[in-house]
């Protein structure tokens, strides 16, 4: 067993809205500098699970959340705790590239720049490592003043990556985010989650095993027992997927 | 016989369409050739003189411009403040549809009791008098539902996932709504602002005991007993007294430069109403 601390901790997390239970008792350690992988089939609350990590479903009305997450030992549902600095330093990746109206630069630096104030050239400098970061240097360096809505999908995606990457976060979590994606593309965003794991820690959904076993390192199941959204087993990447014991798992992977 | 319905149909909706642009033709043509010899230059520049009959309209022009302009800027904050209230804090869907009830109820009320209700209190009760200000805040409660409402729809219209990807990046509830929220709609607040105003714009009612003389005013200085001339209140005063030749050539005149006034607004909303409806399409 991997002797580096968890970054994160759950525990017995459930999500319910107020007509049901969408996932319960979801108990897992994440380890620093690794790639976590939740998979499972649809509507099991894999995303729903991920957006409890930084407190993103205190923003749907009517959405329950009990256990506990802790990021470095401390609760983030602790009274006090900041949910919006929480935020800068768990980012969050989504399934569709989220462009804001602006230009390339000012998406990469649309947290960034608002969250501390910084001068222009700090500013430049951030911009240009976060794109660096993100591999989009190269293609957009002569074009930072043009809008975001003109770069491809998949250079959307690496921009929206770059702009989480500018708020400096320790986790990034995200949620399925080659989905929408051509192979290529798909393919440049999982070259960058290997790298970037060097220096920040990734929880990843993905409804993908190719994608698990390339990127993963760690992986958790979620299906759906009795109606209600559960952990069933995790562990490392081949051990989760060779568990034909566990029947949702046997048939998930076969299907697939 | 479902093709001749289909037919007739169509028929009588164009039948329908082209009853309502020769409407507007008819009425542009007849004002059109009736205020167009009074164009010139010095119409513009000139002053009233002689009861109307001679000169021109520049004061009523400047005047009717510091109402809308005031109208405009005290209507916007409150629509603004109105419609974040809607999109962002109030929670339950019955406090909302008070919100919106009560906004269609303010742009129920005839313009002549807003105009009432500005003298009691704002040239009686207030102590104002006539005052381009009284003018100007209650022209602003008369443009404010139409303001309110398209800032509304403006706002509903932005997807919830840049709300979501901005707070994924951190962002307090105050900075999306500066950075997202308002940085997207305010097309809708210059847009519901130049309908209303056209609106407003040839409103006598709300004006002509609040703000507004026929002559011997110009620029206003202070807030109270300071009127301003403005263009409906002439056309309405002139129209009750057009026997005399002269006055009627400058009356059609006034309510072309009105007209064209009301036109030029209307248009320049036209392109963020453009762009709203393809963002809504491509977006």
């Amino acid at each position: 067993m991997d002797k580096r601390p968890n970054i994160l901790q759950t525990s017995q997390l459930s999500v319910s809205v107020p007509s049901r239970t969408l996932v319960r008792d979801v108990t897992v350690g994440i380890t620093e500098n690794q790639v976590f992988g939740l998979i499972g089939p649809s509507g099991a609350g894999k995303s729903t699970v991920l957006r409890a990590l930084n407190r993103m479903t205190d923003l749907v009305p009517g959405l329950k959340v009990t256990g506990d997450v802790q990021l470095h030992g401390r609760s983030i549902f602790a009274p006090g705790t900041d949910a919006n600095a929480l935020r800068a330093k768990v980012g969050m990746l989504f399934q569709q590239p989220v462009v804001f109206p602006a230009s390339i630069v000012d998406n990469v630096l649309f947290g960034a720049r608002r969250l501390q104030s910084l001068s222009k050239s700090v500013q430049a400098e951030l911009a240009e490592s976060a794109l660096q970061e993100a591999a989009l240097w190269s293609e957009v360096k002569d074009r930072l003043k043009a809008p975001a809505a003109k770069l491809s999908v998949g250079q959307q995606q690496r921009l929206c990556l770059a702009r989480a990457l500018a708020t400096k976060p320790e986790v990034i979590l995200m949620d399925e985010p080659t989905s929408a994606l051509d192979p290529r593309s798909t393919e440049a965003i999982e070259a960058l989650i290997k790298r970037l794991k060097s220096r920040h820690t990734i929880v990843l959904v993905t409804h993908n095993l190719r994608q698990a076993r390339n990127v993963g390192d760690q992986l958790a199941f979620i299906g759906v027992r009795d109606g209600v959204g559960q952990l069933l087993c995790e562990g490392t990447v081949e051990s989760v997927l060779n568990r034909t014991d566990v029947a949702e798992v046997d048939e998930y992977v076969c299907c697939q | 016989m479902r093709k001749f319905l289909d037919a007739v149909t169509a028929l009588i909706a164009f039948a329908c369409a082209l009853l309502a642009l020769a409407l507007l033709g008819g009425l542009v043509y007849v004002i059109v050739q009736k205020g167009g010899p009074a164009i010139s230059w010095g119409f513009f520049t000139e002053q009233i003189r002689l009861v109307g009959a001679a000169g021109g309209i520049f004061w009523n022009l400047i005047g009717t411009l510091i109402l809308l302009l005031t109208a405009f800027l005290a209507s916007a904050p409150i629509a603004i403040a109105l419609a974040l209230m809607e999109r962002v804090w109030l929670k339950s869907e019955t406090s909302r549809s008070i919100l919106r009830t009560g906004l269609y109820a303010i742009n129920g009320v005839p313009s002549i009791v807003f105009g009432i209700f500005g003298f009691i209190v704002l040239v009686q009760w207030c102590g104002w008098g006539k005052s381009w200000l009284a003018g100007g805040l209650i022209l602003a409660m008369v443009i404010l539902p139409t303001v309110t409402v398209a800032l509304m729809e403006r706002l509903k219209a932005i997807p919830a996932k840049y709300v979501e990807a901005a707070a994924g990046l951190g962002l307090s509830r105050s900075q999306i709504i500066w950075a997202v929220l308002l940085r997207q709609s305010w097309g809708g607040l210059i847009t519901g602002s130049l309908l209303g105003l056209a609106r407003a714009a040839g409103e006598v009612a709300p004006i002509m005991f609040t703000a507004t003389i026929f002559a011997g005013a110009a620029m206003p200085h202070a807030i109270k007993e300071s009127p301003v001339l403005s263009l409906p209140y002439h056309i309405f005063i002139l129209a009750q007294d057009s026997f005399d030749p002269g006055v009627g050539s400058k009356l059609w005149g006034s309510a072309l430069v009105l007209l064209g006034l009301v036109f030029s607004l209307s248009l320049a909303a036209l392109p963020t109403r453009l762009r709203i409806h393809e963002e809504a399409h491509h977006g």
